[in-house]
């Protein structure tokens, strides 16, 4: 039915070529070094090898422990941030003063490098999940607490006068008003939330460990398995893109909806 | 609620705020203390035996050297991963089409855990400065970069306007619309660049380097030397909070600033 052959450059569609050809042109490259020797082979792997390699390690079974170790961890961790943390959050927006209070140390705790306390975990719990989930925790709960706070303060004033016009109770306005109105930060909170307890589980693993995906890849270096490790760096890059991706969406379309509304 | 809590403290002298964040450290102290009673001074060293253990370090001569070397790698990183960031975020900010094509490769490169990278940083950079360095601004890098790209982008297209009405030229239009605009977000950028650069080049150190506080680390965490640990750790943590205190006193200088100006503007 249509006129012209080729369908009609627009705007969008010269963006998503861009970016298909800078990526595809990222990968071409890489094959390229790698294959014409440029790049000794310990050093990088083409991304053929990368990616055969790691259908290698799923089919074998090599690596679906360490990817249920550290998928475990982080769902750990990450539910305890999002149990402990919005009732945090929501206790700092109760409490004003107790907010202002401790609103220097809350900037300060997103700025420590809580990772430093690894070492002293591993010595007062030994070499095993609890410190690396109670890293994880600890870099992922205080973003959960902040944002939550931040998102009951942003609760427009017109939203809780309807609320007290209408006479709700405490649980109902919490549930009907501040929850909902608050509920796109708090979606950004936990996004950054699952996001930091992923960096933290892997990082520790990467540190110091004996299972789970950030080890593996320190495995692999020390034993100069290049071709394993870059596998496993494909698979770690490849989820933590896609969660992100996804996330995205979700907030996107939250903060859309709430501004519709 | 909060004028019931003001009400209680109304006397002139007293600052309820003011008294609250000093009993935090205190609190901090006192609960540190209190776990290494309860585990035992071995397994966890308490505040006076840290202090002890860090004025011993300074005399061995293990601190000094190493807190250097971690400093300069720290100056070094930040300074790159601000004028990086700086440099990408106006040029994402500024031009549309290069912010359409290139933003999800920011977000999506910035999501991405960089420590099981570090093992390509070592094989372009080798074991020495340069990799902790390189590893640290690259941590750095993308805060500064996504938040100045995002400031400049916020800019209301009235300032614009009225810029282009002046007939001002790049460097008005820079000087007088948009650094005043994103200065107070830039100071959180550079907050947040300092934070995360320290980050990096602590996990550099931790996993493979030849100096610095964060290979003391390594080595206490290999010996179980748990004296040592809470040393380094202790250290790392007064600089991590002095640096971003400062950071965060200049911002809130600035709100206030920005507040007041904002307030007149609007009248």
């Amino acid at each position: 039915m249509s006129v012209r052959a080729i369908p009609e450059l627009t705007y969008q569609r010269k963006v998503r070529l861009s970016q298909l050809g800078l990526l595809l042109t990222i990968v071409l490259l890489l094959e390229y070094v790698t294959r014409s020797g440029m790049v000794s082979y310990i050093t990088l792997t083409s991304p053929t090898a990368m990616v055969s390699t790691l259908i290698e390690l799923v089919r074998s079974g090599a690596i679906i422990d360490d990817f249920i170790q550290s998928a475990t961890a982080v769902g750990i961790a990450f539910a305890a941030s999002v149990g402990s943390g919005i009732p945090m959050g929501w206790l700092l927006w109760r409490r004003q003063l107790l907010h202002k209070i401790l609103d220097p140390y809350l900037v300060a705790w997103y700025a420590l490098p809580i990772f430093a306390f690894y070492p002293m975990l591993i010595a007062i719990f030994g070499l095993n999940r609890t410190p690396i989930i109670l890293i994880s925790y600890g870099i992922s709960v205080i973003v959960i607490v902040v944002n939550t706070a931040n998102g009951f303060s942003n609760v427009h004033e017109v939203y809780q006068k309807v609320g007290r016009s209408l006479d709700l109770s405490r649980w109902k306005a919490f549930l009907h008003v501040y929850f909902p109105a608050a509920a796109p930060y708090i979606f950004t909170g936990l996004k950054l939330g699952f996001i930091y307890a992923i960096v933290g589980v892997l990082a520790s693993e990467f540190i110091l460990a004996d299972a789970g995906l950030g080890y593996q890849v320190s495995y692999n270096y020390r034993n100069f398995a290049t071709n394993e490790m870059y596998a496993v760096i494909l698979l770690i890059v490849g989820i933590a893109i896609t969660v992100n991706l996804i996330l995205l969406r979700m907030e996107d379309h939250l903060y859309r909806r709430s501004v519709g509304n | 609620m909060a004028t019931q809590e003001q009400s209680v403290f109304d006397v002139e002298w007293f600052d309820p705020i003011m008294a609250g964040r000093i009993a935090v450290p205190i609190g901090v102290l006192v609960a540190w203390e209190l776990l290494s009673i309860w585990l035992g001074s071995a397994l966890l060293p308490g505040p006076e035996d840290t202090l002890a253990v860090i004025q011993q370090g300074i005399g061995a001569g293990w601190i000094v050297g190493n807190l250097q070397n971690t400093m300069i790698t720290l100056a070094v990183g930040f300074l790159i991963s601000v004028a990086g960031g700086l440099a990408l975020g106006m040029v994402l900010g500024f031009v549309q089409s290069a912010f359409d094509v290139f933003e999800i490769y920011v977000l999506s490169t910035y999501s991405v855990p960089k420590i099981v990278l570090y093992p390509i940083f070592l094989f372009i950079f080798q074991l020495g400065m340069d990799t902790k360095i390189a590893f640290g601004a690259a941590h750095g890098l993308f805060p500064m970069l996504i938040i100045t790209m995002g400031a400049i982008r916020e800019i209301d297209e009235i300032y614009k306007k009225v810029a282009r009405s002046l007939q001002m030229g790049r460097w008005q239009l820079f000087r007088h619309i948009v650094f005043p605009f994103i200065l107070v977000q830039l100071v959180v950028a550079l907050r947040l660049a300092f934070s995360l650069t320290f980050l990096g080049v602590i996990l550099a150190e931790l996993f493979a380097s030849k100096s610095g506080l964060g290979l003391i680390l390594q080595h206490a965490m290999a010996n179980f030397n748990t004296g040592r640990i809470m040393a380094v750790v202790t250290i790392l943590m007064v600089i991590a909070i002095i640096g971003n205190l400062f950071f965060y006193a200049a911002q809130r200088v600035l709100e206030r600033r920005w507040n007041m100006t904002a307030n007149t503007g609007g009248i």
